[in-house]
């Protein structure tokens, strides 16, 4: 049984790329190692409540009047019919321990610009500055998406200069030359925490465009679980005829000749494809599922130029109070010790560190837990690979405590709130956690760092020249785009259509 | 709004224009060594959670007249070296080779980790009426049998964040398998904790691990046990039923219960928690063993799709259609086999089926995807295994 494409791994990307390769009445199967699809956007029971894995908001998702991309993307997909949504709160909050200071920041760009202003005074101007960048960058960088390696750089020039000049630098490079007061910069770029890069390599356009997309629609997210828009994809998928294997971990590359032709999966079965859409990282496909004998160093030097991305951690509170006997008035919080970014940064990289960012879930969505009951999940990461030096086989469960004890400390420090006495249900998720479930290398969340030329801009504009096999495409946390949920959606449909592209022009193939 | 950079505006334009060369540059100029293929996490991740492995039958103790345990070590000759670690209160489960069919079958491990670490693990198991697994493991198994195994797996462990520093276990029969893997944890000093055990059994006779009970007891005062009898009188032991008044004269200031035992037994315990008021958050269950079953006795056709195929067998309206898939030689994969761990998981393709089970997703509600380890059918129904 041959098969137009497999897509090895029902992510975000997977499922996305899975179905507009359905939708166009190609024969595609989708392979999933768990039981279950959604990879890091799935869901889990504990006893009366279902957390959802990441926070999964739906940014670019727009507003009431003017729908977003992501919006218009679930609506090529057919997926509006499955769900409602529901606009999150109004703002958020950055917290600094050091000074136990509070900054509330409202969502839409007005009221934000608005807001600096009372936190620093004269930041108006290069705030205005900021956000028109931002816009710049966003309409660039969308240009170059969607014209691909035929972007007219002309026409680039007339009308996003700001955009070009700016596509090589970081965000602290550009930050230095916006005139903003120092502490305007602090809080515009707390957002930092969100990439899991540090501001001195993620490249600006990245971060602008998506705080500005973050501010301009606020957040949306599904008014069921998050989850529920990876059980929808999949149900779209199956109604269009595409077939899904569960439990169907991928072990082997099947070549001939040099060509990728299909995949062995660990229960021996095999599966025959013109293309393979792979979730997996480029690093386990070409360092373990590929073949040794077909390995070469261009493979290798592609994989060791890049770094790792900052792997994940997440403790799910269940807690058996409603948010209002709780007291917590605010959707989202940002944990610093200080606005010293490049100290943040160092400290994360501490087993126990307290950097992180929570949500209270049904302050955005009042349905999500039983009623009388919350949500809260914390969210952090680590730069680096950390665990070998303090975690063991023995330990790990010793060790998944403190690290939920010591969050949880720094949450009610932030929230003068008692949250500790709450706790009905508890799970923590570590990078063995995530190593587990995702597969990925150390449990990374974001996929290859982003990081000098490893940014969305180079990515994208260098792709072609990194397909080694040319029937062979990546999306997920591991495709172009900087990994982060709303991305992989993008990610997913670019992928299925270039193939789709390819293989109307490709007379070799029976289309 | 006119931004530079640099001074001159050009080198920032041209940056753009070498975005892609400057990343090709990168990477051929990176390292040509071979790609790193292990990782921390994931070895780890793997070490915990194994796919399977293999445990050998290194003792069999007689606990009772009807409950034996089973020491296990690592089948070396079949690769397994150490067991995977776990918390106490997890069970693992042991794939069984009967008539030609391979059922799998959840077991506590009921020893604490220190048995591990020196290299073998307990599970204990009871007859159960009618039971084929049980029935085999008690009568047939024998020192020197090897079985593949998956696991450890649940959540019926005690967390430090969580839970109360007195733990008070209502434990009805074969229930005590985790609660006695918690007492020794204390014991070994592995937790520090207080635990209280109310044990509730027919006859002195059907105490499992009664002796061990007492001694550690007696030894450690940060553990207390309690029989009562609910068939026999003994000048030693109480008589009658775990009532809210010995639950009440144990209590602390806080207090979280530990409840596992049959499903009446659940229900009795559950209204008395109810009575004294006891929140969610001080409760914990283990698995439920057995459901609310219907009293369905009607026969349904249920079309079973996997791997491309269609097999249709007949299914009972009081079992699972696990079970009768088990029953017909269909293998669909299972671990928990009582609904909680979603490993079966199966699209509901059409009709109808009863669970009393909450742990099925909303979204695996809404698009009709089933446990079928815990789903009776209530009509003919198909389903469509996870592959």
């Amino acid at each position: 049984m041959k098969y137009d494409a497999i897509v090895i791994g029902s992510s975000t990307g997977g499922l996305v790329s899975a179905l507009t390769l359905q939708k166009a009445h190609k024969k595609v199967l989708l392979l999933e190692a768990n039981s279950f699809p959604g990879e890091y956007t799935t869901s889990f029971v504990r006893g009366r409540f279902e957390f959802d894995v990441s926070f999964n908001e739906l940014l670019c998702f727009g507003t009431e009047s003017s729908h977003g991309e992501l919006y218009e993307l679930f609506e090529r997909l057919n997926l509006l019919k499955h769900m409602n949504f529901c606009k999150g709160p109004q703002n958020y909050v950055i917290y600094l321990s050091d000074t136990d200071e509070t900054f509330e920041l409202p969502f839409s760009v007005s009221d934000f610009i608005l807001k600096m202003e009372e936190y620093v005074p004269d930041s108006k101007e290069s705030m205005h500055d900021f956000f028109e960048l931002a816009r710049e960058v966003l309409d660039g960088l969308s240009y170059i998406v969607h014209s691909k390696e035929e972007f007219d750089e002309t026409f680039l020039k007339q009308n996003y200069p700001n955009f070009m000049k700016v596509s090589a630098y970081s965000v602290d490079e550009v930050m230095k030359h916006l005139h903003m007061p120092k502490k305007a910069q602090d809080i515009l770029c707390a957002y930092w925490v969100s990439f899991g890069s540090p501001t001195s390599t993620l490249s600006f356009v990245s971060f602008a465009s998506a705080f500005y997309s973050f501010i301009k629609y606020g957040i949306w997210s599904s008014s069921s679980k998050s989850s529920s828009i990876a059980s929808s994809l999949i149900d779209e998928f199956e109604q269009s005829g595409g077939e899904v294997q569960y439990l169907s971990r991928v072990v082997e590359i099947m070549m001939s000749e040099n060509q990728v032709i299909g995949v062995r999966c660990d229960d021996g079965r095999k599966y025959q494809a013109s293309y393979i859409v792979s979730n997996v990282s480029p690093t386990t496909f070409y360092g373990t599922l590929l073949p040794a004998s077909f390995r070469d160093e261009r493979m290798n030097r592609l994989c060791n130029s890049r770094t790792l991305g900052a792997q994940g951690l997440s403790i799910y509170l269940g807690l058996n109070c409603s948010v209002e006997d709780l007291g917590l008035n605010h959707y989202r919080y940002f944990l610093f010790h200080s606005f010293d970014r490049h100290k943040e940064y160092l400290h994360m990289k501490e087993m126990y560190h307290t950097t992180c960012q929570a949500v209270v879930l049904n302050l955005a969505n009042p349905h999500c837990s039983p009623k009388g009951t919350t949500i809260i999940q914390i969210s952090s990461f680590y730069p680096e690979e950390i665990f070998s030096k303090y975690v063991n086989e023995e330990n790990y469960f010793e060790v998944k405590s403190i690290i939920a004890d010591t969050f949880i400390s720094a949450l009610e420090q932030a929230t003068h709130v008692s949250i500790r006495d709450a706790i009905e249900e508890i799970e923590v998720a570590t990078p063995v956690t995530f190593a587990r479930y995702g597969g990925h290398p150390n449990g990374s969340i974001f996929g290859y760092m982003a990081k000098g030329y490893d940014n969305f801009l180079p990515r994208v504009m260098n792709a072609k020249n990194e397909n080694i096999f040319s029937n062979v495409r990546f999306c997920g946390i591991f495709g172009s785009y900087i990994a982060s949920c709303n991305d992989s959606y993008f990610d997913g449909e670019e992928v299925a259509l270039e193939i789709l592209k390819e293989m109307k022009g490709d007379l070799t193939h029976e289309y | 709004m006119n931004i530079k950079i640099n001074k001159n505006e050009k080198k920032d334009f041209a940056k753009f224009g070498n975005l892609s060369h400057d990343r090709d540059v990168c990477i051929r100029q990176a390292s040509k060594k071979e790609i790193q293929t292990s990782y921390f996490a994931n070895d780890l991740a793997l070490k915990l959670h194994p796919n399977s492995f293999y445990v050998r039958v290194k003792d069999i103790i007689m606990e009772t007249h009807d409950v034996k345990t089973f020491v296990l070590e690592p089948a070396e000759a079949k690769g397994t070296l150490s067991f995977p670690n776990y918390q106490a209160g997890q069970y693992i489960t042991l794939e069984i080779p009967l008539l030609n069919f391979i059922y799998q079958r959840p077991y506590t491990i009921s020893c604490s980790t220190t048995h591990r670490k020196n290299g073998e693990i307990q599970i204990t198991v009871k007859q159960v009426y009618n039971g084929i697994c049980s029935s085999y493991i008690l009568g047939e198994v024998q020192i020197g049998d090897v079985f593949l195994a998956h696991g450890p797996f649940g959540n019926f462990v005690y967390d430090p964040i969580r839970d109360c520093n007195h733990i008070i276990a209502l434990v009805g029969g074969s229930g005590i398998t985790p609660i006695m893997a918690i007492a020794e944890s204390i014991f070994d000093g592995i937790m520090d904790i207080h635990l209280t055990i109310l044990y509730g059994a027919k006859t002195k006779n059907d105490i499992i691990f009664k002796e061990k009970l007492e001694e550690m007891a007696k030894q450690c005062e940060k553990i207390q046990v309690i029989f009562v009898l609910s068939e026999e009188k003994n000048e030693w032991l109480r008589y009658g039923f775990i009532t809210k008044e010995l639950i009440a004269e144990v209590m602390e200031e806080k207090n979280s219960f530990f409840v596992c035992g049959p499903t009446s037994f659940y229900q009795a315990m559950n209204s008395i928690l109810l009575e004294l008021n006891i929140p969610n958050k001080f409760i914990r269950h283990d698995l439920y063993v057995d459901y609310m079953k219907p009293q369905l006795t009607d026969t349904f056709q249920v079309t079973v799709l996997t791997n491309g195929e269609e097999k249709k067998i007949v299914c009972k309206g009081n079992e699972t259609l696990m079970q009768a898939m088990e029953r017909e030689g269909i293998n669909a994969p299972k671990r928990c086999g009582v609904g909680e761990c979603g490993f079966c998981r199966s699209k509901l393709v059409s009709g109808t089926v009863f669970t009393d089970y909450e742990a099925v997703r909303k979204g695996d509600k809404q698009y009709q995807y089933i446990h079928p380890c815990a789903s009776y059918p209530t009509s003919d129904v198909i389903i469509r295994l996870p592959f």
